[in-house]
């Protein structure tokens, strides 16, 4: 998969270079700002933890 | 795969001799040394260089065709059905059929220590297949670490933001109005939901406005204290139990919090005898930690009015925060009573405790 990417990135080895960082800022900004905090609240480390009342 | 003029490299084959020149790199100097390699039965022929790079010896024995040595051409036009498994020194696997080839490091056709073997589609397939599986488990190694960097350092700021904004509507809605002793949650931050005060004397806040403020001055942090503990309402800030006491009043305030980095984290770190400060409209109330407690997440009994007895009628004014325990987990809860000590009006100032 990466080496796939990797191909097919243009511009030599520079535009590479480029295109991987800002492939990774991507995602990491996509996972970061939407994926975990949708994804937080399903998570049992902090959001049920209140629960002495029950 | 044009032919070329002559290489100057090789002008000492025969012109009529296209098949060599298709092995550019047979040197003209060791023109018998490919022959040799397939006929094993002779042990000791000239030694291979080609175990120089790792390949082992006897691997030719699964060769035991025998390519008429006659003609150079037919050595580089058979192609082996036999499979061979090579495990070379670095402990590199190859599967495939041999083909004639053997050019030396260096040469222009050099197709690396294995360029002999042609693999077979099956092995190809199954490293595909394994690349793949690898690839996969790192990307998602990758994006958990991420995740666990988001726990920290994403929320912390996210609920520090919230913690901004709730902050100054507090005080906003408290320096607009005397009277005012809530506001409404902001239901968005982005939306900034103009405060619509409620006012009258004890009026019962609704779920998720702002209640006031708890300071613990050993952890050096401050939160706004918003009305219950649902999970929307406690997202953002400590929530008071709704049927607990206000602060100040007899009985037990108590306030849960979730165990991240910009709430209850140190808890475990105050001991008994820091003080623990609430902040009202009017009131500043200063407490003092009498203990912490581990309990199970049924023990509903730590935020009675009494604090473990409940059915008891309370005589003091006791402060309760709960988290969870331990960090990162649920299975148990983090208890922290305090006792009050004193008050003072929020005109005389801020108590010494936090700074006044």
């Amino acid at each position: 998969m990466y080496a796939w990417i990797w191909r097919k990135l243009p511009f030599g080895v520079p535009g590479k270079l480029v295109g991987s960082v800002l492939l990774v800022a991507i995602t990491a900004a996509i996972l970061w700002y939407w994926v975990f905090p949708a994804a937080e609240p399903l998570l049992p480390f902090d959001d049920v933890q209140v629960t002495d009342q029950q | 795969m044009a032919m070329n003029s002559p290489d100057p490299a090789a002008p000492a084959t025969s012109p009529g001799d296209d098949a060599t020149q298709l092995i550019p790199a047979v040197r003209s100097g060791v023109p018998q040394l490919d022959q040799t390699q397939f006929i094993p039965p002779v042990p000791s022929a000239a030694p291979r260089s080609g175990t120089a790079d790792g390949r082992e010896m006897d691997e030719t024995a699964v060769i035991p065709l025998v390519v008429p040595a006659s003609d150079p051409a037919e050595v580089t036009q058979v192609e082996r059905p036999q499979r061979i498994r090579r495990k070379d020194d670095t402990g590199f696997i190859m599967f495939g059929r041999v083909r004639a080839y053997d050019s030396e490091p260096g040469a222009a056709d050099y197709r690396g220590r294995h360029g002999d073997i042609i693999p077979l589609a099956e092995a190809s397939r199954a490293r595909k297949i394994f690349h793949g599986v690898g690839e996969l488990m790192i990307t998602f190694g990758l994006v958990l670490l991420l995740f666990a960097g988001y726990e920290i350092w994403g929320k912390a700021a996210i609920v520090e933001d919230h913690q901004n904004d709730l902050d100054a509507q507090l005080e906003q809605a408290w320096a607009d109005d005397p009277r005012v002793v809530n506001i409404p949650p902001p239901v968005d931050p982005s939306a900034s939901p103009s405060p619509t005060p409620t006012q009258a004397a004890p009026p019962p806040i609704p779920p998720g406005g702002s209640l006031g403020r708890l300071y613990l001055p050993r952890l050096g942090k401050s939160w706004v204290v918003v009305e219950g503990v649902q999970v929307q309402d406690i997202r953002w800030a400590p929530g008071h139990y709704p049927d607990s006491a206000q602060p100040g009043e007899i009985g037990n305030f108590a306030v849960a919090g979730h165990r991240s980095p910009a709430i209850f984290w140190d808890l475990d770190r105050m001991r008994p005898g820091d003080p623990v400060v609430v902040e009202t409209r009017t009131t500043y109330f200063v407490y003092r930690v009498t203990s912490l407690e581990v309990v199970a997440p049924t023990a509903t009994e730590v935020v009675a009015p009494v604090p473990g007895q409940p059915g008891v009628s309370p005589t003091v004014a006791m402060l309760t925060l709960t988290t969870c325990n331990p960090k990162w987990d649920n299975y148990q809860r983090l208890i922290m009573h305090a006792q009050l000590v004193r008050s003072q009006p929020r005109s005389a100032g801020r108590p010494a405790e936090i700074g006044g």
